[in-house]
Parts: structure tokens; C-alpha cells; sequence
């Protein structure tokens, strides 16, 4: 595992060096959009981060009137349990970080090998698996987590692994395409001619030049998991009520929409898009930042 | 021209086989994942007390004692005779209770992607052609922080939005007690013009309204960067700059030659469009108590009603794959470089 995070670093300083990216970071709209996403996901793991010690209440535990309105002792206001939201709102951001970082992991640990297999072997096989792949990628994301999610039953690794199996595809197809046309340049044929065997030219001489793709795929599917698990949640097959999340509470505060607390449905439902809208910015300016076609325009 | 059309045939021909095994892929997942993770449907209906001989004999009736694999050759062999099977829960069949459902979540559909189509494509438009403007600005912005936005929230910000101002404006449900027409096609603003039920119209119309905009403005975002990206492309080509020297008004230009070309793709991601549709409509459904298929689907799931789910399930994938594979046809039509 340490030769492989150490690769992966490597590869991606080599990149940042290559393509002079740390210098077009200042120069575009791209480099700014780089940037905020940065920022507000690392104010968002700082919170997760410090949610023991910042948090003013217990998040699960009644510490003032039910349906209080925000006020300097509750500053996001109480739930109808008498919960404090805010508290709830920051370790929150746990769950989500938690189930976002999960699903995307295990999303890559299955889709990116496949990939490189099948673009790499091809033939019968990666036309098998294409089929199989391109079946689930073009079938509704969220009903397939549903239907997993519910199978298997409440917690934070089954929802995590329900959310991966729609990810899966997506690392799939764009790795698979990519090792497709890598397989073909002079590199990989001069590794053959040296005589290194298909694996080591797999992970010395492809692997690391999908890494970079790997990082924008990684970016804008957390991005993507955060408002699918937020969905899970809030259609009520995500996690049990005692772990604080955002989008069990939008779904929580929904049944007391008629009392028009707006405070235990608004502050979750902020979280959600923060941190969204921090993934998505990391990947898409990332994205634009290495795609020179949609740099031109 | 005659080669061009037999070739056309024959894409046509193999894109619509290899949807076959597209469903069949999709529909053989579902049924495994079923049945391979825990969770006891008989259970889950009755309650985990019911007695173990009351228990087996229920799995007899069902079928659910029976090996894997011949549960499975049933399921298909029902399938090819249009029989979804019969609703554990409801103990109605499969395809009648979709049948009831759907036309609720098409109409739900048609409204948002009217809206969606209208909104994305307008300030898509606007905002490639003042590029680099802060009207240009707020639209990506606005598309990026829309995408952003979890569905159900955007609909209950709106029911808020509604009841705060206190609003007469419905937010649950598809149409006020008692106030149905008709029951034609089942979407309810179709059956009320046709039936000349000028109430019903004006209420199916009003519920309509929050739900359809949330549904919408979601998938706008996705229509709106697609014809942002694509009339970029367009207003830098050459035959915009040769209307332009030919003196053809700006108007013109823009609508006639810019954006009419930016649009095709659009249409061929339809598919992709699709796909988040069905999502999003299942979110929306729940949050507005729409009796759609969504909110049919999350019910049946709860209750494991494993013929429902099933039968949901593949008629989603049978609806995706066709509109896949129309978009497919399109394309090949608009675009005679796609071939096998």
C-alpha cells in the first residue's frame, strides 16, 4: 500500500510540475474555481475534524425546548426533540465526508482495475464487461442505490457500498478508454520489447497516467455521493437516527413543515449543497485545467 | 444515397438487439441482488411473529421455496408473456398497479422537462452569447450551485416558501379529494381538457406547479451548461461568421444559425437526461406525496414486495433502454459518421 500511495503522489507532482499547473492556477477563472472548492472543503473536514470540541450540545440529546427558533443559545434553533441543530449541523458533516470518501473508494477499488483490464485486454471480455457497465450506467443511480441500500439493511458501510455500486461505471468507462489508447503508444510498446510482462506494464507504464483522471472522476463522484446518500436518507433507507446527518434531518424537519420551523430543514440542507458544490468545483476546474479541448473555448 | 439508407437499416437493426441484452443484464441484477442480500419479504409484510408453518406455507404460494434458478426461468417465461407477476402486498398484478401510477409520474415529467428544456436552453443561450459577461457569470454559477442542490430540499424550500406567505398554492398530492376527472389517459390535465372539466383543469394545474418547478430547475442545469458549451462552439464556427459578412440581422443569426445547430447534441443526450429525470422524479414524488411510481417503488421496497420491485424495476430499464436507443436512431439519422 505505501509503494502505491507513494506512486500516486509522485504522479500527481509530476503532473502539477509538467503542466506548469501551479502557475495557471492564478491565471483563469478554472484556477479560482480550483481554489473555492479547496477552501470549502477544507473548512468542511475542519469541521468534521473539531465537531467533538466546537460542538456547543450533545447532538443527540434534548438540551432545550422543542421548535425553539434560532437565538443566541441555539443559534440554528432546536428540533421537536429539543436538539440542538447546530450541533447536529456540524457533526454532520461527518456522516456525509464519511459516506462520500467511502462510496468513492470502494467505487474506485472495483471500477478502476476492471478498467484497466478490460482496455487493456480487450476482446471478448471487454466487450462482456462494457455491456454489463454501460447496462448500470445508463440506469437511474438512485433507484439502483435504493433498491441495494434497503436489501441491505441500515449502516454506514452498506450505504456507503449501495452508493459505490452506481460509481462503479463511471471509473469504468473513463479509465477503460483511456487505456485503450495508452496501450497503443511507442512507451508501452518499448516496455514489451524490454520484456516486462502485462502486469508490470499495467502499473508502471498505464497505470500512472490515469491518475490524473482519477482525481476528477474522484472529485465529481463524492460530489455526486453526497446528494445520493443525502436522497438515501431522506427516503429513509440511510442510517439509524442516532448518527447525526444532514439528510435524515431535512427528512426529519419535513414532517414538521406545517409548524413552519424552516430552521430544522434549512441549515442540513445548506451543508449538503456546501459541501457538493466543493467537490464539484475541485473536479470540474480541475477537469478544465487538464482537458486543453475546453480550454480553448 | 441507396448504400447510406441500407447501412442506416442496419444500425438500426443492431442497436435495437443489443438492447435485449441491455434489459436483460439490468433485470437479472435486480433479481439476484433480491434474493442474494438478507431481508425476508414474508417478514417484512407480516411481522417477524408470524408462526414458521404459517411462514413456509406463504413461501410455497409464492414460489419462494423453489431453487434460485427455477424462480428465475418462471420470471422470464412470465415476462415474455407480458406477466410481471401478482403484488405480494396488494395481491393485484404488477402491471396494473405501474399502470396506475405512471401516468402521474409522465405528467410530472412532460411539466419539468418543459420547464427544464425552456429555462436551460434560453439562459443557455444568453449566457454563450454574452460570454464573459456577469450575466454570464451568474448563469454558471447558477448552474453549478443548481446541481448542487439536493432535490427533495428545493421542493420542501418551496412548500415553506408557499406556507409562510400563505400562499393558496398546493403543495402535496396530485389533485384535491373528489375533484378527479374522468379517468381517460390518467394524466389528469389531458383527461380534464378532454372531458371539458374546467375545475379539475385549474386544480391537476395548480398541484402541478411546485413540484413540476423543482423537478425542472434541476434539470435545467444539465440542459442549460450542455447548450452554454455547445453555442460556444457554434457562434465561433465559420458559416456564423460568413451570415454575419453576408449582413443577415444578429437575431437571425443567433436563433437561425447558432443556436439551431447548438441544439442537436442536446437532444442526443436525451438519454442521459432520462436517467436523472427518473431520479429526480422519484425524489420529488416523495417529497409532494405525488402518487407516481417513485413514491409506488420506495412503498414497495419497505415492504419487500419482491414481484413489485422487480416488475418496477424493468419497466424503468425497458423505458431507459428505449429512449436510449430512439436517441440512438436520432443520432444515426442526424449524423450519418455514427455506424457500426
Amino acid at each position: 500500500m505505501d509503494g502505491i500511495a507513494e506512486r500516486f503522489r509522485g504522479a500527481v507532482l509530476g503532473w502539477l510540475v509538467r503542466h506548469e499547473l501551479l502557475a495557471r492556477l492564478l491565471e483563469g477563472v478554472e484556477g479560482y474555481m480550483v481554489i473555492a472548492g479547496a477552501m470549502i472543503l477544507a473548512s468542511l473536514v475542519a469541521i468534521a475534524f473539531l465537531s467533538p470540541y466546537v460542538s456547543p450540545y450533545d447532538p443527540n440529546k434534548s438540551v432545550g425546548p422543542p421548535f425553539h427558533p434560532p437565538c443566541p443559545l441555539y443559534p440554528m434553533g432546536t428540533n421537536q426533540l429539543g436538539q440542538d441543530v447546530l450541533s447536529r449541523f456540524l457533526w454532520g458533516s461527518r456522516t456525509s465526508l464519511a459516506i462520500a470518501g467511502l462510496s468513492t473508494a470502494l467505487a474506485f477499488a472495483v471500477g478502476v482495475p476492471l478498467g484497466l483490464i478490460s482496455g487493456f485486454v480487450g476482446g471478448k471480455l471487454d466487450r462482456g464487461l462494457s455491456m454489463i457497465m454501460d447496462a448500470i450506467y445508463a440506469f437511474p443511480g438512485l433507484v439502483l442505490a435504493i433498491a441495494i441500500a434497503t436489501m441491505l439493511g441500515p449502516g454506514l458501510f452498506n450505504i456507503a457500498a449501495s452508493i459505490a455500486v452506481v460509481y462503479i461505471p463511471t471509473f469504468f468507462r473513463v479509465i477503460r478508454s483511456q487505456t485503450f489508447s495508452i496501450r497503443e503508444q511507442l512507451y508501452v510498446e518499448a516496455a514489451r520489447a524490454i520484456g516486462c510482462d502485462d502486469l508490470i506494464i499495467l502499473r508502471k507504464y498505464i497505470f500512472p497516467n490515469v491518475i490524473p483522471s482519477i482525481v476528477i472522476i474522484a472529485s465529481l463522484c463524492m460530489a455526486d455521493a453526497v446528494l445520493t446518500a443525502a436522497g438515501l436518507s431522506f427516503l429513509g433507507v440511510g442510517l439509524s437516527p442516532e448518527i447525526p446527518d444532514w439528510g435524515y434531518d431535512v427528512s426529519n424537519g419535513q414532517r414538521f413543515l406545517l409548524y413552519k420551523a424552516w430552521w430544522i430543514i434549512t441549515f442540513p440542507g445548506i451543508g449538503i449543497i456546501l459541501l457538493t458544490v466543493g467537490f464539484s468545483l475541485l473536479g470540474e476546474g480541475l477537469d478544465e485545467l487538464l482537458n486543453p479541448r475546453l480550454r480553448e473555448r | 444515397m441507396h448504400i447510406g439508407m441500407a447501412s442506416l437499416k442496419a444500425y438500426v437493426i443492431t442497436r435495437a438487439l443489443l438492447t435485449i441484452p441491455m434489459v436483460l443484464i439490468l433485470l437479472t441484477v435486480i433479481f439476484f441482488l433480491l434474493r442474494i442480500l438478507p431481508g425476508d419479504p414474508i417478514r417484512a409484510m407480516y411481522g417477524p411473529k408470524i408462526p414458521e408453518d404459517v411462514a413456509r406455507e406463504i413461501m410455497h404460494a409464492w414460489g419462494l421455496d423453489k431453487p434460485w434458478h427455477l424462480q428465475y426461468v418462471d420470471y422470464l417465461l412470465g415476462l415474455l408473456h407480458g406477466d410481471l407477476g401478482i403484488s405480494y402486498r396488494t395481491k393485484r398484478p404488477v402491471w396494473d398497479e405501474i399502470m396506475t401510477y405512471f401516468p402521474a409520474t409522465l405528467e410530472l415529467s412532460i411539466f419539468s422537462m418543459a420547464i427544464a428544456v425552456l429555462f436551460g436552453t434560453l439562459f443557455g443561450m444568453l449566457s454563450a452569447y454574452r460570454r464573459g459577461s456577469k450575466l454570464d457569470a451568474a448563469v454558471r454559477l447558477l448552474a453549478i450551485s443548481i446541481y448542487a442542490v439536493p432535490i427533495f430540499w428545493l421542493g420542501l424550500m418551496l412548500q415553506l416558501a408557499a406556507l409562510m406567505s400563505n400562499t393558496p398554492i398546493p403543495i402535496s398530492s396530485r389533485i384535491s379529494p373528489l375533484r378527479e376527472p374522468a379517468r381517460i389517459t390518467g394524466l389528469y390535465v389531458l383527461d380534464s381538457i378532454l372531458t371539458g372539466d374546467v375545475g379539475a383543469l385549474v386544480d391537476s394545474l395548480s398541484h402541478l406547479a411546485l413540484p413540476s418547478l423543482t423537478l425542472g430547475l434541476v434539470l435545467s442545469g444539465a440542459i442549460l451548461r450542455l447548450t452554454r458549451s455547445n453555442m460556444l462552439e457554434t457562434l465561433a464556427a465559420d458559416y456564423v461568421l460568413a451570415a454575419r459578412a453576408r449582413g443577415i440581422r444578429e437575431f437571425r443569426v443567433v436563433f437561425m444559425y447558432a443556436f439551431r445547430n447548438a441544439i442537436i447534441p442536446v437532444v442526443t443526450m436525451a438519454g442521459m437526461l432520462f436517467a436523472l429525470l427518473m431520479a429526480g422524479a422519484v425524489l420529488t414524488e416523495n417529497t409532494f406525496n405525488w402518487p407516481g411510481i417513485g413514491t409506488y417503488l420506495v412503498t414497495c421496497i419497505a415492504n419487500r414486495d419482491y414481484p413489485a420491485i422487480q416488475g418496477t424495476v424493468t419497466f424503468i430499464a425497458v423505458l431507459v433502454a428505449l429512449v436510449n436507443l430512439i436517441t440512438d436512431i436520432v443520432n444515426a439519422v442526424l449524423d450519418p459518421r455514427i455506424r457500426y
